[in-house]
C-alpha cells in the first residue's frame, strides 16, 4: 500500500471493522484469521505510567517510528484517561500489529457518566460540527479536549458508546519496510514575474521532529529573499503530529510578515490528516504546483477541500 | 541563632548564614543563580567556590550572569581591578584546601579577605556561595566542617553587629558578609547535615509543590517560574495549579522550564496554557520544552498566543 494512501478503502468507515455486520464485511475482504494482540493490558489510576511505557515499547517493536509511536502513547493515555474519568475507573487497551497498520482499541466496561458534558473540556473553540455519522463526531472536542488531539493525531477514530461502556478503536498506518528516506527539502525558484519573488520548496521523506524544524528554519530564512513561498509536500512518504505541528509554526512564521504568503501543496490522504486535525483552515491549499503558482481567482483558501 | 526553616533564596538579608539543601544539579544552578543575581542587584560583590567551577561559569551563563555579561568594577566605580570582578567563580581548593588537607584557618582567613576585598573596591557587602561537595571527598581535617561553619556563623554576627552600631556613612563599618552553605542532601549523610545545620540562620530549599519518582514540580527562581520534570498528567493537576498561581503572583516574566520533562498530557497542556493567558501584556511566558513535548503546546494553540515564546531546550 502506498504511503501517499494511507486510508484503506476497506477501512474508511470504522464501522465495518467493528460494528457487527461490519464485522462480516469485513471478513470476505481481509484474512480470516486476525492475529492475537501484541499488547493486551488492563489498566486503572495507578497504571497509567505503565501503559503508556508498554505501548511506546511495542509500538516501536512493530515498526513504528518514535515519533508516531509518541502520538499513540498520547492517544491512548487520552482514552485512558477518558476510561477513568468516566467509566468504571478501569479498562482495558490492546494493540493488533495488522500488515499496514496498528490498531489499538480502548475499552472500559462502565456506563459513561458524563460523555456529553466533560467539566473538564472548556476549551477556546466551540465544538465544531463534524462530517460523519460516528459516534466520534457527535463527541464535542475543542483545543484542549484530549479527543481534540486524537483527532488530530489518530489516522481514524471510531468510537462507540453504550451500557457496556465506552470502546475507542483508532488506527496508525505503519510506514512502508526497509530503510526510511531521509527527510530532504530542496528549493527551486521561479522566475521572477511582475516583481513577485516567489520558491518552490519540495519536500521528501519523513517529516517529523528533526524534519520539521529543519523545515522552519528554512522557510525562516528563505523567507527574507522570497515572500511567496510553496511548499510542495507530496513527496513526503510519512509524518506524524510534531511534523504537523510544524507546519502550525511555519504558517505561524508567515503570518507575521505582512508581505509573505505560503501556499502548501500535498496529497489527497495529507489534506484529509491536515482537515481532521483542523489544520486545512490555516493552511492555503492546492492542488499542485501549477495551481499554487496560478491560482484560480476568487476561491477560498482551502482549494483543495 | 535559630534556624528558620523553609525560608526562600530571595528571602536573604545582607548578613545572613543559610544552608541549602539541594536534590539535583539544576535545583543547585537555579538556587544559587538566584542568588547571584539578587546580591548584584544589592551592590555586593558574589563568589561562588564551587567543586566544578566550569560547570558553575556555564550554568551562570546560561541564566545570563556569566562573567561576560556582568560588567566590570562596582556601581559607580570604574577603577576595580580584574580581581574584584563583581561575581567570581573560584575552584574550592583555592579558596579552602591546602593540597588535600582543610584547614579551618587557612578557609576562614580566605573568606576575611574576600571580605576586605570587596570592602576595599566598594561594594556594599559580599555574598559567597559555598558549594560543600569537596567534603565528600577523602579529604584531611575534614572532622572540622562544623567548626567552619560555626566560625562562619560568628563572623556574620560580628559584621551584623557592626552595621548595626556603626555609623551608616562610613563604608568602612559597613562590611556586610551573606554565605549560602550548599549541601546535596541525596549524598550528605544524615548526621554530617544535623552537625552543621544548627549554625545556620535559615534553611534553604527550593519551594516543592509535587515530588515523587515520577514527577517533580518545584519553584524556579532565575530565571522566575516553575519547573516540571519527569511525567505529568491529570493526577497532578492540583500540584500544578498551585504551582502556576504562585509563579502568575510574582511580576514579570514566567519561564515555566520543561526542559526535562518528557510527557504531558492534554489536560496539564492546557492548564499551562490557560495561566499563560491569564496573565497580562507586556509581561511573557517562555515556555522551555523538552523536544518529546514541544509540538502539544504548538497543536494546542500557543503559537496563536502573542505573549508565549515556545523553546526547545
Amino acid at each position: 500500500m502506498s504511503h501517499d494512501t494511507p486510508y484503506d478503502p476497506r477501512r474508511r468507515d470504522p464501522g465495518r471493522v467493528e460494528g457487527e455486520e461490519g464485522a462480516r464485511t469485513a471478513r470476505t475482504t481481509m484474512p480470516p484469521a486476525e492475529p492475537p494482540p501484541i499488547l493486551d493490558q488492563l489498566f486503572d489510576a495507578d497504571s497509567l505510567y505503565a501503559l503508556r511505557s508498554a505501548v511506546e515499547a511495542h509500538a516501536v517493536a512493530a515498526g513504528m517510528p518514535q515519533g508516531r509511536a509518541e502520538d499513540i502513547v498520547i492517544c491512548v493515555h487520552e482514552l485512558a484517561t477518558n476510561a477513568l474519568r468516566h467509566g468504571a475507573g478501569s479498562g482495558r487497551v490492546r494493540i493488533w500489529h495488522l500488515p499496514d497498520h496498528l490498531r489499538c482499541q480502548v475499552d472500559d466496561d462502565g456506563a459513561p457518566t458524563a460523555v456529553q458534558d466533560d467539566p473538564a473540556a472548556d476549551g477556546i473553540d466551540p465544538a465544531r460540527p463534524a462530517p460523519g455519522d460516528d459516534a466520534a463526531d457527535r463527541w464535542p472536542y475543542r483545543h484542549g479536549h484530549g479527543l481534540w488531539l486524537i483527532r488530530y493525531a489518530a489516522d481514524t477514530l471510531s468510537l462507540r458508546s453504550g451500557p457496556d461502556g465506552t470502546h475507542a478503536v483508532l488506527t496508525f498506518t505503519l510506514p512502508p519496510p526497509g530503510p526510511r528516506p531521509r527527510f530532504h527539502l530542496t528549493s527551486r525558484a521561479l522566475p521572477a514575474e511582475e516583481g513577485r519573488r516567489r520558491l518552490v520548496l519540495t519536500a521528501t521523506g519523513q517529516l517529523d521532529l528533526m524534519a520539521g524544524s529543519e523545515l522552519i528554519a528554512t522557510v525562516t530564512d528563505q523567507l527574507k529573499e522570497h515572500p511567496e513561498l510553496i511548499l510542495d509536500l507530496r513527496g513526503l512518504a510519512f509524518w506524524d503530529t510534531a511534523g504537523m505541528a510544524s507546519l502550525s509554526t511555519v504558517q505561524h512564521h508567515v503570518d507575521q510578515d505582512p508581505v509573505a504568503g505560503l501556499t502548501v501543496v500535498g496529497t489527497d490522504a495529507l489534506y484529509r490528516r491536515l482537515r481532521s486535525a483542523g489544520l486545512a483552515e490555516k493552511l492555503a491549499l492546492a492542488d499542485g504546483v501549477d495551481a499554487a503558482v496560478h491560482p484560480p481567482e476568487d476561491t477560498g483558501r482551502d482549494t483543495a477541500g | 541563632m535559630s534556624l528558620d526553616t523553609g525560608a526562600q533564596i530571595t528571602d536573604l538579608t545582607v548578613n545572613d548564614h543559610a544552608c541549602l539543601t539541594f536534590g539535583e544539579s539544576e535545583e543547585l544552578a537555579d538556587l544559587t543563580a538566584a542568588f547571584v543575581r539578587d546580591g548584584l542587584a544589592a551592590g555586593s560583590r558574589v563568589v561562588w567556590l564551587s567543586d566544578t567551577p566550569q560547570e558553575a561559569e556555564v550554568e551562570l551563563s546560561r541564566r545570563g550572569l556569566g562573567a561576560a555579561a556582568v560588567p566590570a568594577g562596582p556601581p559607580g566605580d570604574g577603577t576595580a581591578g580584574a580581581g574584584a570582578r563583581p561575581i567570581a567563580v573560584v575552584d574550592c581548593q583555592e579558596g579552602l584546601m591546602a593540597g588535600r588537607a582543610f584547614e579551618v584557618e587557612r578557609a576562614v582567613g580566605w573568606l576575611r579577605e574576600e571580605v576586605a576585598v570587596a570592602q576595599r573596591k566598594g561594594y556594599r557587602g559580599l555574598r559567597v556561595a559555598l558549594d560543600m561537595a569537596w567534603a565528600l571527598r577523602p579529604v584531611d581535617g575534614i572532622e572540622q566542617l562544623p567548626v567552619f561553619e560555626r566560625e562562619i556563623a560568628a563572623m556574620v554576627g560580628e559584621l551584623a553587629q557592626r552595621t548595626a552600631c556603626g555609623p551608616g556613612s562610613n563604608a568602612e563599618a559597613t562590611a556586610a558578609l551573606s554565605v549560602l552553605c550548599q549541601y546535596d542532601r541525596e549524598r550528605f549523610d544524615p548526621v554530617t547535615l544535623a552537625s552543621v545545620t544548627p549554625f545556620h540562620a535559615h534553611s534553604v530549599a527550593a519551594a516543592t509543590y509535587h515530588d515523587d519518582e515520577l514527577l517533580r514540580i518545584c519553584r524556579q527562581y532565575a530565571p522566575p517560574g516553575i519547573r516540571i520534570a519527569g511525567q505529568i498528567d491529570v493526577q497532578a493537576q492540583e500540584a500544578l495549579a498551585l504551582a502556576l498561581s504562585e509563579a502568575i503572583r510574582v511580576d514579570g516574566d514566567i519561564t515555566v522550564n520543561m526542559a526535562e520533562l518528557t510527557f504531558i498530557d492534554v489536560s496539564t497542556t492546557r492548564m499551562i496554557l490557560d495561566a499563560a493567558r491569564s496573565i497580562a501584556h507586556p509581561r511573557r511566558v517562555i515556555l522551555e520544552c523538552h523536544p518529546a513535548i514541544e509540538s502539544r503546546f504548538v497543536i494546542l494553540g500557543a503559537t496563536d498566543l502573542p505573549n508565549v515564546d515556545v523553546s526547545r531546550r
